[in-house]
Formats: structure tokens, C-alpha cells, sequence
């Protein structure tokens, strides 16, 4: 009888305890309207009377820090009467931290990445996980302006748009700069060459003389690269500039029979490969790129060990990583031994380069918050956007750490880090687009303007190359269809490239896996919308 | 009885081929942290002309001075030591107690208890309905999110038990004859004839606890509360990203800090401190090994 009771006791106390645990893992902020905790782990209490400020939490790279407080931040927050939240997240750990938050229903007010092109962003608009930026923008004409480039246009689902692009370049042509060849020119001219190269063929020829000299007698190898995967899209666009992007993407073109298809798969992808094939085979591309990290292989460029190194973001990019040891390590000057391959021709002689989305990441607004809180959050990226919150947000207050001269930002210290003083604008000047300093002159760039100067002398370069044509409704259509389908192009060239069997062949087995992975079955699904419409 | 000595403890070739062979094990061993070594105490210029493979050719400390300097790296070293602290005498606690516990074959409901804890070996909840648990229970951001979802592990715990099982079964009975109660037992018998076993798991778990970085990355959005691993694992990706102003200061500043000199000086300094446990538990560790391979 006494065993009975204890069991009966044991049972109710488990059964309890299974209830309170289930109760605190299943609450949600609907289960307790006066005070839910976020995943910041506080307890807020939600919105109160309008006067208060309107709390905004924003996961953006670096947030911790920058949103720490500073009179930038307060100024800012003062201004729209909002109080801003931070979500720390880093380069290295953002997508899964989003991807985990979205899936259990803690996300931020409003949070930054590149998800655009990918599956979970028409997810997230079906399922109501992010909330659609409103059509009529007139009390935000900045952002309304802003939102008129293509990249918004591009990723709008069935005419919504959901997402708020960070643009990095403000046209096509200056998609160039994201990938650039810096070579040694004056190891070439110690090796007997005498003109800069105009196509591939010379610029091997330039290479293969580089290494066969050794002029510094440093064992100077061939092409290395920051990363890896930047190698395929600095030598792809000769078969065409709109085969891929970014490793992942791709663009749609009108085949032979009327219908579209991805560029990937209807260009004569085995002339690029086979350019890359033959360069690796020769030692222009060194042996072991496919091992290169980005240290190692600055370090190679900067000791003499590599002819030429594949950049990315522009020829000044890698200023504060190598070109300012230059000096110390050779004696001359950066600018007089290194320059940026030209704009390389095509397979058929015309100029050409990677044409790409020219907007990279983007910020998304989590569907749950308020019109109030939605309406302060469009008024911030509006303010952002302002000639008077870009300034603010990238430099802070006139007159502390910056004057304006001739319209143009002159800093009081070159030398001195904005965000040293106002932490927030690490931060701030990043949410809504990224520096403008490449294409806006008011802005100061972070390395010397003789490197700017080559980026607009390629950017005039790309700005006479005429755009293929392409359908980016069907790009928007595999969005809206929630077709599941990339390409893996930076794997694909660099098996491609590194292997033994046959270009073709290799090529011919590739595309076999992506039939396996529904290739046809996301043509036809397309092509079928796009008849529908 | 000296040429007796010398014969019994003559060197053979086999004793000639062990040494070589485990000599040159332990230098694949070593070199790598010897490199990490050189290469904290280089500048950028000196790696630009020399990569340096034996020997430094440079003696700079600044990469240590700027990891030392950066308050971001005194914080997250303090959130390690007190996760390893803390951790590793919850999860020895917890462990002990319950290993000797269902050690006792006693135990009402015993075999249900062990299934059960079994199944959480073998099948998980899952990232999402976990994070969800975590969240609910009101952990996010909190230091005792390091501790608590780790606070035992199912396969020490089974192993402890086994070793509890097979425990003396008289010595036990002696102490209880005594009158000693089960908590006596545990603390005056059990633990001290374990030290050895109990100081192997030890340093199993604090070496786990030092090493915490997944549950960090998780469930820890502030970067006061970043552990240790998860700042080195930061700066190894993106150095920029994670020292703070003053120290990448002094990075992009006039004294041209190698940033590989400064990720190798982080990767000496957080090693150090779990290789200083090692000395203290070495010679427990061994023997607890071998305790567990005995079988009365």
C-alpha cells in the first residue's frame, strides 16, 4: 500500500515537473504580453506610451561593440526617439545564428546578410518570418530613392519587396573591381617584357616569363589568390561575363529554341575551364591554389613569391595588408611594381568582366514588430540614407574629427580610425548600403587615391562594355517558385581546373549531377511560369 | 651483478627503432606549436623576407603586447577560467554522485533510470527545440548557459558507474557495518580509493569545459561573454572583427603588427593555460586509464 502511494507520489511530482518544463520551453511572447524576454536574454516590457523611445534590436557584424554607446549613437537615437538594441553577431558565425534564430521565432527587430539569393528568403516570405517593406515610401524619400536601384527591383517577390539591399557599387560596371589580377610588373620588365598585357594569352606568356627568370631570385611562382574561390570569377568571364555569380548565382538567357535557361548551362562553359586548365597546367596559376588562405597567399605576394595575386573589393582593398609593408620589404614603391590586369577580352575578342548583383547582403525586418516600431525603423535607414546621416553615421559630428572643404570630407587625422571615437559608426554606416567612398567623391577612402584612381581607370574600362542580355524574371520566378537549385561553380572550376580527366569530360559529368539535382525539372518549371504570365 | 644489470637492460635494436619512431612522432607533435611559436614572436616585415620554418628571425613581442592589451581578451580569459572552474566541479558533482547512485543495484526503478539516460546518448532533441528549451528557461546571454546544458555527460557517467560497480563490494559493506551512512561511504571510501579515476575525468572534463565554444557561439550574443575559444576562433577568421579599437589600433598604426604574429600569440596564450593542468593530473591520468581496463 505505502510502495502504491510513493509511485502515485513520483508520478505526480514527474508529471508536474514535465508540465512546467514543457510550458517554459513551448512560452512564447504571446504567452506573457507584460514582459518577454528576448534573445538577448532581457526581460522588456513591451511598447508602451509613444513618447518613450521605441526600442530596436539590430543584429548587425560587430553590434556589441559598436552600439556600446557614443554621442553618435545618442544623436541618432535622440533624433527618431528610438533606442537601439544590439545582437552581436560576427563575420564568421552570422548565417547560423540567423538561420537558428529565424527557426525558433527569436529574431531580431531588424537584422543584416546575404540571403537573398538563397532558398531561405522566399521561405521567409511565405511563412511570415520577415515583413514586406511597405509600398508607399513617400515619408521616407531617401530610402524611397534608394529602393529604386536595380538590386531592390531585382529582389522583389511577386512585385513585394522584403528586404532593404545593401548596395556596394551603384551600377553594373563597377562589378569589375570585385575581382582584379594585381601582377608584379617589375619582375616582367626584368624579365624582358615590354607591354602590358591585353589578353590572356600574353598575359601567360608575361607569367611564364616572371618564373623563368626569377629575377629576385625569390622562386617567384604563379597566380595566387586571397581565397580560393576568387580565381573562377576573375578568369570566367571569358566564356561570359553573366555565367555565374558570386560561386553561387546565376542569370537566365533565351536558348536556341526559344526557351530560357540558365547562362551557366548554355555557354560554352569548357572554353573557360579549359583556359584555366591550361594556366594551371602551366604553373600561371600556382599549384597549390586550391590550398591558399587569405594570409598565406598575401604574404607570398608581398615576400616575391608570386608573379600576380586575384583580389577582391578593389585594387586598394588590400592596401592595409600589403601594399604599405611594400616599401619596408623592397625598397620601392607599391604603385610602381604592381598593377591591375586590364580588362581582359572574351573568347570572342570584346572586353569583359564578372557581371554581378552589385548589392551584397541586405537587412531584413523581422514580421513581427510593430507599425510603430516598423515606421521607426524605415525612418532610420531614411536618415541613414540622408546626405545628413551618411555623413553623421560614417564620421561623426562636423566640425570633431572632419571638416567639409570643396564639398568634400577632409579628415582633421588620416591616420585616425573614425570608429575609434564614435564606436557606433562601425556600425551605423554600414546598415543601410555600404561605404559610398568608391563612387562618391565626398567620401574618403581608406587607402591613398592613386588606388582609387586604378579602380575608375577599370571602371571606365567596363563602363564601354556592352551587357549581355539576360531575363531576370526568371531569376526573381526560381525565388518566388521556392526552387531550391544553385550552382556550385566554385567547386565545379576548381575540380575542373586541378583534375586530370578531359575538360569535356569532366564538364559532361558535372552537368549530369545537376540534371540528377532537377535542372530540367527547374527549367521547365520556370519556363512554364513565365508562359503563365 | 653490474654485468648481470647491464645484460638485463641491454639496448636492442627493436629499443633503438621505438625511440626513432616515437621521436620523430613526438617532433610532428611538436613543430607545429613550435612554428605557432616563431611565428607569435615575428613582425611583418621579417615574415615578408624570411618565412621563418627553425629558427625566429625576429624577437617581437608585440603581437602578445596587443592581445594583452585588448580588454576583450581579459574578458572572455575570465569567462574560461570561471566556466572551467565552475564546470568542471558541477560536472564532477553531479557525476560522482550519480554514477555511485546507480552503481547501486538497489536502486529502485535503476534499469528505467539507466535506459533513459542511455537514450540521451544516443538521440539528441535537436538544434531548434533545444535552443527553444535554453531560451525558455531564460539562459540566453547568461554564463551559466556554459555550464549548466553541459553540466553531465552521459558516457563519463556510465563509465563512473561501471567503475563504481565494480568497486570492493566488502569495503563498502565494512563502512556500512560501521555505520556509516551512503554520503559517508561516498566521500570517507569511495572518492579516496578513486583519486586517480576521479582525477582522469577531471581533467577530461575540465579540458572540455576550456575548449567550450559551440554552446557559446549558440547561445551567448554579448561579447563580454564570450569565452576564450570562441574569441580565438574570431581572430583566426577574421582578425579585424574581433580585438577591440585600441588593439587594432596598434594594428593598423605605424608599428605594423604581423596580424599572423598576433593570431599565433592568441593561439599561445590560450593554450597555455590548459597545458598547466597537465603536469598536476599527469600522473593520475595514467593510472586512471589503467583502472579502467582492471576487472576484479
Amino acid at each position: 500500500m505505502r510502495k502504491r502511494n510513493f509511485w502515485k507520489r513520483a508520478a505526480a511530482v514527474l508529471m508536474s515537473v514535465a508540465m512546467t518544463a514543457s510550458l517554459a520551453a513551448c512560452g512564447s511572447k504571446a504567452d506573457s504580453p507584460a514582459a518577454v524576454q528576448d534573445n538577448t536574454g532581457k526581460k522588456t516590457e513591451t511598447a508602451g506610451a509613444s513618447e518613450e523611445p521605441v526600442e530596436i534590436s539590430i543584429a548587425i557584424w560587430n553590434a556589441d561593440e559598436a552600439f556600446a554607446g557614443d554621442k553618435v549613437l545618442s544623436q541618432i537615437e535622440e533624433k527618431l526617439n528610438i533606442k537601439i538594441k544590439p545582437m552581436n553577431v560576427t563575420w564568421d558565425d552570422y548565417t547560423q545564428k540567423v538561420q537558428l534564430w529565424a527557426s525558433s521565432g527569436s529574431l531580431p527587430d531588424v537584422f543584416a546578410g546575404d540571403f537573398r539569393n538563397s532558398s531561405s528568403y522566399p521561405q521567409w516570405a511565405s511563412q511570415g518570418v520577415i515583413k514586406a517593406i511597405p509600398e508607399d515610401l513617400s515619408a521616407y524619400p531617401n530610402l524611397e530613392a534608394y529602393l529604386q536601384g536595380q538590386a531592390s527591383q531585382d529582389a522583389r517577390l511577386d512585385g513585394v519587396l522584403y528586404c532593404i539591399p545593401r548596395q556596394t557599387y551603384p551600377s553594373q560596371e563597377w562589378t569589375c573591381v570585385d575581382r582584379i589580377i594585381c601582377y608584379r610588373w617589375d619582375l616582367a620588365q626584368k624579365a624582358g617584357i615590354t607591354k602590358e598585357p591585353e589578353n590572356w594569352e600574353e598575359f601567360q606568356d608575361m607569367i611564364k616569363a616572371i618564373i623563368a627568370a626569377d629575377p629576385d631570385g625569390t622562386g617567384v611562382g604563379g597566380l595566387t589568390a586571397s581565397d580560393k574561390t576568387l580565381v573562377g570569377g576573375a578568369i570566367m568571364p571569358y566564356t561570359s561575363p553573366i555565367v555565374e555569380e558570386n560561386g553561387s548565382g546565376f542569370k537566365w538567357v533565351e536558348a536556341q529554341d526559344g526557351t530560357y535557361k540558365p547562362a551557366y548551362f548554355t555557354e560554352d562553359m569548357v572554353t573557360g575551364f579549359q583556359l584555366a586548365r591550361d594556366m594551371y597546367d602551366s604553373g600561371v596559376i600556382e599549384k597549390d591554389i586550391a590550398l591558399t588562405s587569405n594570409q598565406s597567399s598575401e604574404e607570398k605576394f608581398l615576400q616575391g613569391k608570386s608573379a600576380a595575386i586575384v583580389i577582391a573589393g578593389g585594387f586598394g582593398s588590400r592596401y592595409t595588408n600589403t601594399a604599405r609593408y611594400w616599401k619596408d620589404v623592397h625598397g620601392t614603391e607599391y604603385l610602381d611594381d604592381v598593377k591591375a590586369l586590364n580588362l581582359m577580352p572574351d573568347k570572342n575578342g570584346e572586353k569583359s568582366y564578372p557581371m554581378w548583383g552589385y548589392a551584397w547582403s541586405e537587412s531584413f525586418i523581422n514580421s513581427s514588430v510593430s507599425e510603430e516600431k516598423l515606421d521607426k525603423i524605415l525612418q532610420l535607414f531614411d536618415y541613414l540614407l540622408s546626405d545628413e546621416g551618411a555623413l553623421l553615421s560614417t564620421y561623426g559630428p562636423e566640425g570633431e574629427l572632419y571638416d567639409m572643404k570643396d564639398g568634400k570630407v577632409e579628415l582633421h587625422d588620416q591616420n585616425a580610425l573614425v570608429k575609434d571615437t564614435y564606436p557606433s559608426t562601425d556600425a551605423l554606416s554600414v546598415l543601410a548600403r555600404w561605404n559610398p567612398s568608391p563612387y562618391d567623391s565626398r567620401f574618403v577612402a581608406t587607402c591613398p587615391e592613386e588606388y582609387t584612381a586604378v579602380d575608375k581607370s577599370l571602371v571606365e574600362q567596363a563602363a564601354k562594355v556592352k551587357i549581355p542580355e539576360y531575363n531576370q524574371r526568371c531569376t526573381q520566378l526560381v525565388m518566388e517558385l521556392g526552387i531550391d537549385f544553385t550552382v556550385r561553380f566554385n567547386d565545379d572550376f576548381l575540380n575542373i581546373m586541378t583534375g586530370t580527366q578531359p575538360v569535356e569530360e569532366m564538364w559532361a559529368d558535372i552537368v549530369k549531377e545537376y540534371e540528377a539535382d532537377g535542372l530540367e525539372d527547374m527549367i521547365k518549371q520556370v519556363n512554364d511560369a513565365l508562359a503563365a504570365e | 651483478m653490474k654485468k648481470k644489470k647491464l645484460k638485463k637492460y641491454r639496448i636492442t635494436l627493436y629499443d633503438i627503432a621505438i625511440v626513432v619512431v616515437f621521436s620523430m612522432l613526438a617532433l610532428l607533435t611538436l613543430y607545429p606549436f613550435y612554428n605557432v611559436l616563431i611565428m607569435s614572436l615575428s613582425n611583418t616585415v621579417s615574415v615578408a623576407t624570411h618565412t621563418p620554418y627553425l629558427l625566429p628571425y625576429a624577437f617581437d613581442l608585440t603581437g602578445y603586447k596587443t592581445i594583452l592589451q585588448d580588454i576583450y581578451f581579459l574578458k572572455a580569459l575570465l569567462v574560461s577560467l570561471f566556466v572551467t572552474i565552475v564546470g568542471t566541479t558541477v560536472n564532477m558533482f553531479l557525476s560522482v554522485t550519480g554514477a555511485y547512485v546507480l552503481s547501486k543495484k538497489e536502486l529502485i526503478g535503476r534499469k528505467v533510470l539507466l535506459t533513459m539516460i542511455l537514450f540521451t546518448m544516443l538521440f539528441s532533441g535537436g538544434l531548434v527545440p533545444t535552443y527553444m528549451i535554453v531560451k525558455g528557461l531564460g539562459l540566453i546571454n547568461s554564463i551559466w548557459v556554459l555550464v549548466l546544458p553541459t553540466a553531465i555527460s552521459t558516457y563519463y557517467l556510465i563509465i563512473m558507474k561501471n567503475y563504481f560497480l565494480n568497486l570492493p563490494a566488502g569495503l563498502l559493506e565494512a563502512a556500512r557495518l560501521d555505520g556509516a551512512n551512503e554520503w559517508k561511504i561516498l566521500w570517507k571510501v569511495v572518492i579516496p580509493i578513486s583519486k586517480p579515476f576521479i582525477a582522469t575525468f577531471a581533467l577530461f572534463y575540465s579540458v572540455e569545459r576550456w575548449n567550450e565554444w559551440y554552446n557559446a557561439l549558440l547561445y551567448i550574443n554579448e561579447k563580454n561573454l564570450a569565452p576564450l575559444q570562441i574569441y580565438l576562433r574570431e581572430i583566426l577568421v577574421s582578425l579585424n572583427t574581433q580585438l577591440s579599437t585600441q588593439a587594432q589600433q596598434m594594428i593598423s598604426s605605424t608599428q605594423k603588427v604581423s596580424t599572423t604574429a598576433v593570431q599565433m600569440a592568441t593561439i599561445i596564450i590560450t593554450a597555455v593555460p590548459i597545458l598547466c593542468v597537465y603536469p598536476f593530473l599527469q600522473k593520475y591520468f595514467v593510472n586512471g586509464i589503467m583502472v579502467g581496463g582492471l576487472k576484479e
